[in-house]
C-alpha cells in the first residue's frame, strides 16, 4: 500500500487502538486515532482520511448514527468494527453507509484484507471513455464521466454503490448472480457476504427512484433491463 | 353490522344465562369479548350464530354470520380440500381442479398445508384451528366469530391467526373475538366487552384502556396470568442487555488477545524487541481479565441458579478483611483503614474475602485511585456482626444491584462484583444493602452464633 494512505481509527480501547496503529504504521499507513465520535468527525474534515474504521460502541455517541453523519459529509471508505455479529446488526450498519463490517475478535489478517478490498472498490475506477450513455425511464448513466442523473438532477452514489451498478449496467440483459456481483464488486472473499448485495441494491434502488431498474429475480440474482 | 340491545337469555329456575346485554360492532370492526369462564361468552355467541333462542332482547346482524369455535367443527374423516371447499365443491371440474383450487387458496391466505389429500384428523391442532378459520374466511361472512382460537397454539401460528383476523377486518368484515389473552386483545381489538355473571361488566376502547384495568375485570387468574407475563417481558429484556453487555465484555479482551497473537504470527512483518513484549504483556494481561470475567460468570450463575457452594470454617474478620486488601493493587491497599472489632464468624474465608475485593475494588474503580476506603465490622446485638465498607467519592445513583444500571455503567468487567458480593452474604444468611452516606456506604449483616468454640 503507498505510504500516503491514512486511516482514522475511532475506538476507545486502548489495546485495540494500539493493536490498529502498530499493525498499520508497519505497513506504511499513516494513522489517526479518535476515542469519541466528536473528535471523530472533526478529524475526518482535517485530515481526510481515505478509510475509517468505526467501532460502534463508543462512549460519547451512537457508533450507527456517526457512521450515518460521516457518510453525509463524506464518501470515505467506512469499514464498522463491532462486537455484535447479528446478521440484522450489519444490515443496519450497512444501510448507515458502511463500505464493510468486521466482528470483533478479528485477526490482522482479516483487518488488512477488508482495508485493503475496501481501499480498491472505494478508489474511484477509471472511467470508459468510449462508453455510451444508458438511459432507463428517467434515469440516465454516464460511465465515461461516472455520473448518473435522475429527472436531469445528478444522483450522489457512493463508490460501492457506482460499482454495483456499473457491473449491472454493463452486464444489461444478464442475469448476475449475488456471488458473481460479490466477487466482481466486493473481492473474492465475499462471495457469502449476500446481505452485502440485498442492501446495496435497496440503497440503489432507492436513489435512483425505480424498483424496476434493478429487477430481483428470485433465488438467482438481480438483472438491469437490456 | 351487528347489533344486540337489551338480550337476555333464560330459563326456569336458573340464574340469568345472559342478561340485558348490548353489543355492537361495525363493519372492519374488531371487538373482543372477554370474561372469566362461565360469564356467558359461549351464550351470547350461541345467540349470535342463532343457535340460542334469546328470551328477550334483539339481535340484528346485516350479513352472513361464520363462526369458528373452540371444538372446531371440522369433518374428521374428510380430507384437507373437502373440508375447506366445503359446500362449494359442485363447481370444480375434476379432483385435481379441486385440489388445485384448495391449495391456491390456502396459498393466498398464507396457511403452510401442503398437503390438501391429508385427512383432517392427521393435522396438527395449530393446523387444524388455521383450516377452520379459512373454512370460515371461504364463505365471505359479514361477521366473523372466532371462540378463542389461539389459546395454547404456538407463537408462529398464532402470529398467522393475527394476520388473518387483520386482513379480515380489512376487507370490511366484523369480527367479534372471544379471548382472555390480554395482549392478543391490545394486539388486535378496537374494542374490549368483559361479560360477567351474563352482565356487560365493561366496554372499553382499547386505545384507551390499560392493561391493568383489563386484566382486573378479567378476573384474579388472568391477572395473575397478565403480571407474570410482564414480569417475564421486563426480566428478558434486561437479560437481551446483559448478554449484549457480556459479550462486548468477553470480546473486548478476546480482540486483543487475536490480534496481539496474529500480528506476531504475520510472515510479512519482523517487529522489534519492544513490540514483540509489549504484545505479549498485552496477550498476558488481557487472558488474566477474560479469567477473571469467566470466573465471575461461574459464580453469579452458580448463585442465581442457588447452587453456590460454601466451605465454612471459624474465620477472624480482621484476617478475611487484610487479605482481601493483600490482594488489591498496593496503592488502593494504602487507602483502606480497617476498624473490626467482632467475634470470630462460621463462615467461608475465602468467599468472605471475594466480596471486600468486590466491595473495595468497586470503590476505586468508579471513584478513581485517590478514593478513601474505609472498612468497619462491630457486634450488632448479641447474635449479628455488621459490616460497613464506605468510601468519600461521588456516591451512586439508582440501585447499583439492578441489572439496567451494570448495562449503562462503563466499568471494566461484566458489571458483577456487586451481585456476587450480595450472592455470597445471602448465602451466608446475611445481607448486604446500600446504606445512606456521603458517599457510597454498603453495609453488610451477618449471622454470628454466640457460641465461639474455646480453641478459637
Amino acid at each position: 500500500m503507498s505510504s500516503s494512505t491514512r486511516a482514522l481509527v475511532v475506538e476507545d480501547d486502548p489495546n485495540i487502538v494500539d493493536l490498529i496503529r502498530s499493525n498499520l504504521a508497519v505497513r506504511g499507513y499513516d494513522t489517526v486515532v479518535s476515542t469519541d465520535g466528536r473528535d471523530a468527525i472533526r478529524l475526518l474534515e482535517t485530515e481526510s482520511p481515505d478509510i475509517v474504521l468505526l467501532d460502534l460502541m463508543l462512549p460519547d455517541a451512537d457508533g450507527l448514527e456517526l457512521c450515518r453523519g460521516i457518510r453525509e459529509r463524506s464518501n470515505v471508505a467506512v469499514i464498522v468494527v463491532s462486537a455484535r455479529g447479528g446478521e440484522r446488526d450489519k444490515v443496519n450498519a450497512l444501510n448507515m453507509g458502511a463500505d464493510d463490517y468486521m466482528t470483533k475478535p478479528f485477526s490482522v489478517e482479516e483487518l488488512l484484507a477488508r482495508i485493503t478490498a475496501t481501499l480498491r472498490r472505494t478508489r474511484p475506477a477509471p472511467g470508459e471513455p468510449d462508453a455510451a450513455l444508458i438511459s432507463v425511464g428517467d434515469v440516465t448513466i454516464d460511465l465515461a464521466r461516472q455520473e448518473v442523473l435522475r429527472a436531469e438532477q445528478p444522483v450522489h452514489l457512493t463508490p460501492t454503490e457506482f460499482a454495483l451498478l456499473r457491473e449491472l449496467v454493463t452486464n444489461r440483459g444478464k442475469l448476475l448472480s449475488h456471488a458473481h456481483l460479490l466477487r466482481r464488486v466486493w473481492g473474492p472473499a465475499y462471495q457469502t457476504e449476500t446481505e452485502y448485495v440485498r442492501v446495496y441494491v435497496g440503497r440503489l434502488r432507492a436513489k435512483l427512484g425505480s424498483e424496476e431498474l434493478i429487477r430481483t429475480e428470485p433465488r438467482a440474482g438481480y438483472r438491469f433491463p437490456a | 353490522m351487528l347489533n344486540i340491545t337489551g338480550l337476555s337469555v333464560s330459563f326456569p329456575n336458573a340464574p340469568d344465562v345472559l342478561c340485558d346485554v348490548d353489543l355492537h360492532v361495525e363493519a372492519g370492526e374488531l371487538v373482543a369479548l372477554s370474561g372469566e369462564p362461565g360469564a356467558g361468552k359461549s351464550a351470547l355467541v350461541e345467540v349470535i350464530a342463532g343457535d340460542l333462542t334469546p328470551s328477550a332482547g334483539s339481535v340484528r346482524c346485516d350479513g352472513s354470520v361464520a363462526v369458528v369455535y373452540q371444538a372446531l367443527e371440522l369433518c374428521d374423516e374428510l380430507d384437507v380440500a373437502a373440508n375447506l371447499m366445503l359446500g362449494r365443491e359442485r363447481h370444480m371440474r375434476s379432483e385435481s381442479h379441486f385440489h388445485a383450487a384448495a391449495a391456491r387458496e390456502l396459498a393466498r391466505l398464507g396457511i403452510p398445508i401442503s398437503d390438501t389429500t391429508a385427512p383432517v384428523a392427521s393435522l396438527s391442532l395449530a393446523h387444524q384451528r388455521l383450516l377452520a378459520l379459512a373454512m370460515a374466511l371461504g364463505r365471505n361472512p359479514g361477521l366473523l366469530i372466532v371462540d378463542d382460537l389461539t389459546a395454547n397454539l404456538g407463537a408462529l401460528a398464532s402470529a398467522t391467526v393475527d394476520r388473518l383476523l387483520h386482513e379480515a377486518r380489512q376487507q370490511g368484515i366484523a369480527v367479534v373475538l372471544v379471548t382472555r389473552d390480554i395482549e392478543q386483545i391490545f394486539r388486535l381489538a378496537d374494542q374490549v366487552v368483559v361479560l360477567a355473571h351474563g352482565r356487560v361488566a365493561a366496554s372499553l376502547p382499547v386505545a384507551h384502556a390499560e392493561r391493568e384495568e383489563v386484566a382486573a375485570l378479567l378476573g384474579e387468574e388472568a391477572a395473575i396470568a397478565h403480571r407474570e407475563a410482564s414480569a417475564m417481558r421486563r426480566s428478558q429484556e434486561l437479560q437481551r442487555e446483559f448478554l449484549s453487555r457480556l459479550s462486548h465484555e468477553l470480546r473486548t479482551p478476546l480482540t486483543a488477545i487475536r490480534g496481539y497473537a496474529t500480528s506476531l504470527a504475520a510472515p510479512d512483518v519482523d517487529w522489534d524487541r519492544q513490540s514483540k513484549q509489549r504484545f505479549l504483556d498485552r496477550i498476558a494481561t488481557e487472558s488474566a481479565r477474560l479469567g477473571r470475567l469467566v470466573d465471575d460468570l461461574l459464580d453469579f450463575s452458580a448463585i442465581e441458579s442457588g447452587v453456590m457452594r460454601l466451605t465454612p470454617d471459624w474465620c477472624e474478620l480482621p484476617l478475611v478483611i487484610d487479605a482481601a486488601v493483600a490482594v488489591l493493587p498496593e496503592d488502593w491497599g494504602a487507602a483502606v483503614s480497617v476498624d473490626a472489632d467482632a467475634r470470630p464468624l462460621w463462615a467461608d474465608h475465602d468467599r468472605l474475602e471475594q466480596v471486600f475485593v468486590n466491595l473495595i475494588g468497586n470503590a476505586f474503580q468508579h471513584n478513581g485511585p485517590d478514593t478513601r476506603v474505609q472498612v468497619r465490622a462491630f457486634q450488632e446485638g448479641a447474635d449479628r456482626i455488621a459490616i460497613t465498607v464506605a468510601d468519600d467519592g461521588a456516591g451512586v445513583a439508582g440501585d447499583p444491584f439492578d441489572a439496567e444500571h451494570r448495562s449503562h455503567s462503563r466499568t471494566s468487567g461484566a458489571g458483577l462484583g456487586l451481585n456476587i458480593a450480595r450472592g455470597i452474604i445471602e448465602a451466608h444468611g446475611g445481607s448486604l444493602e446500600l446504606a445512606p452516606g456521603p458517599g457510597t456506604t454498603f453495609r453488610i449483616s451477618l449471622p454470628a452464633d454466640a457460641e465461639v468454640p474455646s480453641h478459637v
